[in-house]
């Protein structure tokens, strides 16, 4: 440690310069969060971890794409049982896979999206407890609620901290892995065909993004111990989706179509994006026969209860951490 | 960026008449009344903002900073409304808080700049005028290590740092000396009573009385959600009318014994001293009168001062009494 100054060695000098309206105030509040998080090895490990679902969406659609051209060879033999198992299609009996690919990407990436959930679960639980709960804890909050900082611009720079690592998780490693695909199945002639699935993928990321984001705010404004968010993150993930896969297991499939089948926030998300892909329309609307796919589809649940599930978990969120965050700004000068 | 606007054409920013005033402010949460009716008009300058826990400090900065809504009355800063211009107001002023208030995993240079960004500089004014405020604050080499790292002394020149660093013309420092070592403390007032004379204006709340003392002109002096005096340090110490200190040569106890005879109260005797009080109508003559009679010779007679500290006591138990 320096010794204390015994005297002054500068006077102090006005600064003649310009401060802007603050419009991109939130900008700041981002690059500095993901700039401080990433300080962490772990959380970079974590992130470098992401690419092997991105590896593996891109494999998948390089055997795809290598089927189209092997097929009804002895080769094309062995993709088709990988995909089965992957994906849960068997495309064994088609003869013309290309008439199919459009399918078995919605599948694919339904998949995918299913396996990033997991990611989703961890990464939230390393980078959003201590958002606000970082500032609580250290009484960090003066240095925003003196500056021209509104409650709104500090939550929705929370936020999008967030939102961007659960991007890096999820949208980012599709629309690679769609771009990848593009690439090799005709590049930008393919492009033009695959817009509805970019656009169904950018879709379901951001839900996610949403409602994980909202969530793990509500929770880090309640509390000044981040582990205490983390315990609480996990429980809102895992305890309902045991209770859900407790109710699948007693109660026969029709009766879970309904509200009962959505307690489960990845399993409303897994459906919602099934909805979105359209996979159980598209998949019935094929020849294939109907226990080629039996596996790839989802549980069968309203696809609007999912969603309204998850639009009031976003909102309570949202409403619970703009509560918390403006009390806060009320009493910044006080913490 | 857009909408850069430059700091002389924000509105309020004209001459500085009157750092901040409130007009029959109050707030209360719930039944417990934190400010009541304030009414103040403060000049620029350095000013004291005295009051014991719970006599509506930090409440006052919190409505002048705009964070908290008064329940009624009204409040300016720099011309500017506290209930509806507060992000103008955000611009122009600074808060050091009392609280260390750091960012883990910043370092100093990192904590002043993201200060500086939040109050809406831009990345090359933000980082330059950043290196300008920790030279001014005396964080050499030490600006480049985290933050949480620093010991008391740096973390308050830290705050302070970054509550200068987009040049406020007003600045809320909360107790900026508290938990300093003498020599640290000493430099954190050297810095408040430059920023005066550069033309800042500074509203030093603070427990320590010899530090306002030092450096403040003025004093407001808080109880109970209310304004109890305020006024000038100089006009607060001005000379009782009846307490005198008498230095003497002589035979203290007969000294003591004559003054009693012409009713004047002996406070406290000390060797070669003693503290008086006169009745009303008495006058300096009685003290060499009695004197004359005790065979003692009165080598100094100086009226009594008042000490910031016994004004605020003084306040404080007008306050209880009332």
């Amino acid at each position: 440690m320096n010794a204390e100054p015994t005297s002054m060695s500068h006077r102090y000098g006005r600064w003649d310069g310009t401060l802007s309206r603050g419009r991109w105030t939130w900008l700041v509040i981002v690059l500095i969060g993901i700039r401080l998080t990433l300080k962490t090895a772990r959380t970079r490990m974590l992130l470098v971890t992401v690419g092997l679902v991105m590896l593996l969406g891109c494999i998948v659609l390089y055997l795809l794409s290598l089927m189209e051209l092997l097929a009804g060879t002895q080769e094309a033999a062995s993709i088709t049982d990988f995909i089965r198992v992957f994906l849960g299609v068997d495309v064994s009996e088609v003869s013309r896979i290309g008439e199919f690919r459009e399918i078995l990407w919605r599948v694919l990436f339904l998949v995918l999206i299913k396996i990033e959930m997991f990611w989703v679960l961890v990464v939230v639980a390393r980078v959003g407890p201590g958002l606000i709960a970082g500032d609580l804890k250290h009484r960090a909050l003066p240095i925003y609620f003196a500056k021209p900082v509104t409650p709104l611009t500090y939550l929705a720079g929370k936020w999008l901290i967030v939102a961007a690592f659960i991007s890096t998780v999820t949208l980012i490693p599709n629309l690679l892995s769609l771009s990848f695909g593009i690439l090799v199945n005709g590049g930008l002639h393919t492009w033009g065909q695959e817009l509805d699935l970019a656009a169904d993928i950018i879709v379901s990321g951001l839900t996610v993004c949403l409602v994980g984001g909202a969530i793990v705010l509500a929770l880090s404004s309640t509390t000044s111990d981040h582990r205490y968010v983390t315990v609480g993150w996990l429980a809102v993930c895992l305890l309902p989706a045991i209770a859900q896969g407790i109710i699948n297991e007693n109660l026969p499939t029709d009766s879970t179509t309904g509200w009962l089948g959505c307690f489960s926030l990845r399993d409303n998300v897994v459906v919602v994006t099934d909805w979105l892909l359209s996979t159980r329309e598209a998949l019935e609307a094929t020849t294939l026969p109907a226990d080629a796919f039996s596996r790839a589809l989802v549980r069968p649940v309203h696809a609007l209860n999912a969603a309204v599930v998850l639009v009031l978990c976003a909102t309570a969120g949202l409403v619970v951490s703009y509560r918390r965050i403006v009390t806060f700004s009320r009493s910044a000068a006080n913490v | 960026m857009v909408g850069l606007q430059n700091k002389s054409s924000v509105p309020g920013n004209t001459c500085l008449l009157i750092a901040f005033a409130c007009d029959n402010l109050s707030k209360r949460y719930g039944r417990i009344a934190a400010l009541r009716g304030v009414s103040l008009s403060v000049d620029p300058g350095v000013i004291g903002l005295l009051g014991p826990n719970g006599a509506g400090k930090s409440t006052l900065i919190s409505v002048l900073l705009g964070q908290t809504p008064a329940t009624s009355g009204r409040a300016e800063v720099l011309g500017l409304d506290a209930c509806r211009q507060q992000r103008l107001i955000r611009r122009r002023v600074g808060f050091m808080p009392e609280n260390d208030c750091l960012i883990p995993g910043l370092t100093g240079t990192g904590y002043v700049y993201y200060a500086g960004r939040l109050a809406g500089m831009s990345h090359g004014d933000a980082m330059q005028r950043t290196h300008e405020v920790l030279d001014y604050a005396a964080l050499d080499e030490a600006r480049y290590r985290p933050a949480e790292q620093y010991s008391t002394g740096m973390k308050q020149r830290l705050k302070l740092a970054q509550a200068l660093v987009h040049d406020p013309d007003l600045l809320f420092l909360d107790e900026p000396t508290n938990g300093m070592d003498p020599q640290g403390r000493q430099t954190m007032l050297s810095l408040i009573s430059d920023l005066g004379h550069a033309g800042i204006s500074v509203l030093l709340s603070s427990h320590l009385l010899p530090d306002v003392e030092r450096v403040c002109e003025r004093v407001i002096i808080m109880g109970g959600g209310e304004v109890l005096t305020t006024g000038r340090i100089e006009e607060m110490s001005e000379p009782h009318h009846t307490l005198y200190s008498v230095e003497f040569r002589g035979d203290g106890k007969s000294l003591a014994r004559h003054l009693g005879e012409q009713k004047v109260s002996v406070l406290e005797q000390l060797n070669g001293r003693l503290n008086i009080e006169l009745p009303a109508e008495g006058t300096q003559a009685t003290v060499f009168e009695a004197a004359r009679k005790a065979g003692a010779t009165v080598c100094g007679l100086h009226p009594k001062r008042s000490s910031l500290e016994e004004t605020f006591m003084a306040a404080l138990k007008k306050q209880g009494d009332a």
